[in-house]
């Protein structure tokens, strides 16, 4: 390797920067700087442009892809924020399920599990069962609505026989401006529920809500099973019957209270 | 020689409108570092003066800037640790250092290193190894007989 006996060459030029710094200083250098930069400031001028106009082509491309991403994470904050919602719509139904279910049956007195439906069938499927306290027979109930009767369980789940099924049967009546009517509420096939035995003195009519007598033990007295929605009348025939609709459609209770004591 | 020429003519000219990073005196001082001869005075005396006028510095000041940090190159070539190539990484950094605060003192202005002195150290690193690839492989040395 060559060492560096260049130092005549560094002084020399060294010197002819000075020079060049000290006519620069006076302004002798001014015209051939000017003649230069003719040609040097399009160069630069083109060559500046051309960058920006790159840049600008690079900053699309950054934020396509920038906002590409940003729509991504947009998309999955909207997916959890409108399942946050619909967790919260449903808590807040429940909860209102519950502060109305107090209304109506005292918990002092009635000692209530909530449970949620989840599927019908020929019965109501409820998440709760054998290890959550739930036994045979026991009253499922919303607001002052009887809905059924548990009459399978197992560990986490139970069914409950609706009023409209065949095999219910229950002391009912049946009240308005005339009278009290008495009789058997009894299910159908379908979705209505037939009252029978009731005697033809006594009055019922069409809208006429149709009431527990509670004599079956499991559920108390007074609550709502239906509303009358044509009576049948003959007068060959030693009992009246009336045709009994729910008053709602059990598909859309969020929350059902089973009545443990 | 020619195709280095016009590669420091078109980095003094991305230098002083596009890229805001000291090309020409990194690519100066890593031919110095590789290869040594007075041909790298002549380089940074003319590159120097293209920057200025490209810069609108005072004439002269970046030849000055430049001969003296080719020098510095020299010398620290002359030391035992230039052999290993990683010692020359920091030898760029300080060159690039002195350069900024030379120029931060000429136009009465703050001096700020970070991040602009890691960048064009970090540029330096695949420039040093493009030259030496070039000087290699691409240039005639003289004296190089062909064996027939």
């Amino acid at each position: 390797m060559r060492t560096v006996p260049l130092f005549p060459t560094f002084l020399t030029l060294i010197l002819i920067s000075f020079l060049v710094l000290f006519l620069d200083s006076f302004q002798i250098l001014r015209l051939p700087k000017i003649a230069i930069s003719y040609l040097t400031t399009p160069i630069q001028y083109g060559l500046y442009s051309s960058g920006q106009a790159l840049g600008r082509q690079f900053y699309f491309v950054f934020s396509a892809r920038f906002a590409s991403q940003e729509n991504k994470a947009l998309k999955e904050q909207l997916g959890q924020v409108v399942s946050e919602n619909a967790q919260l719509r449903r808590k807040l139904a429940e909860t209102e399920s519950l502060v109305a279910q107090q209304d109506k049956l005292d918990p002092r007195v009635y000692k209530l599990v909530t449970a949620r439906p989840i599927g019908v069938e020929r019965f109501l499927k409820i998440d709760k069962g054998s290890s959550d306290g739930v036994k045979l027979n026991q009253a499922v109930v919303f607001k002052d609505n009887y809905l059924g009767q548990v009459v399978n369980i197992s560990e986490k789940s139970s069914g409950v026989k609706l009023p409209i099924d065949p095999d219910s049967k229950l002391s009912a009546f049946s009240i308005n401006k005339e009278g009290k009517a008495k009789g058997i509420l009894l299910g159908q096939f379908g979705s209505e529920m037939l009252f029978d035995k009731i005697l033809h003195e006594e009055p019922i009519a069409e809208g006429d809500l149709v009431y527990s007598e509670g004599t079956e033990g499991f559920l108390p007295r007074g609550l709502i099973l239906g509303r009358v929605s044509e009576v049948l009348q003959k007068e060959t025939q030693v009992f009246k019957q009336a045709k009994v609709k729910p008053v709602f459609d059990i598909r859309d209770l969020e929350l059902v209270f089973l009545i443990q004591e | 020689m020619k195709t280095l020429i016009a590669i420091l003519i078109l980095l003094s000219f991305l230098q002083a409108s596009l890229i805001p990073f000291d090309l020409v005196l990194i690519l100066l001082i890593l031919r110095a570092y590789e290869v040594p001869g007075k041909e790298n005075f002549y380089l940074a005396f003319g590159f120097g003066l293209l920057v200025s006028l490209l810069t609108n510095s005072p004439m002269g000041v970046n030849s000055l800037i430049f001969l003296g940090l080719v020098q510095v190159t020299y010398l620290y070539k002359k030391t035992p640790i230039a052999t290993n190539i990683l010692f020359g990484l920091p030898l760029i950094a300080v060159v690039l250092s002195i350069n900024d605060m030379l120029a931060s003192l000429l136009w009465h202005s703050s001096i700020q290193l970070w991040p602009k002195i890691l960048q064009e150290t970090l540029i330096a690193v695949p420039l040093f190894f493009i030259l030496k690839i070039w000087e290699e492989r691409f240039v005639v040395k003289e004296g190089m007989r062909l064996k027939v």
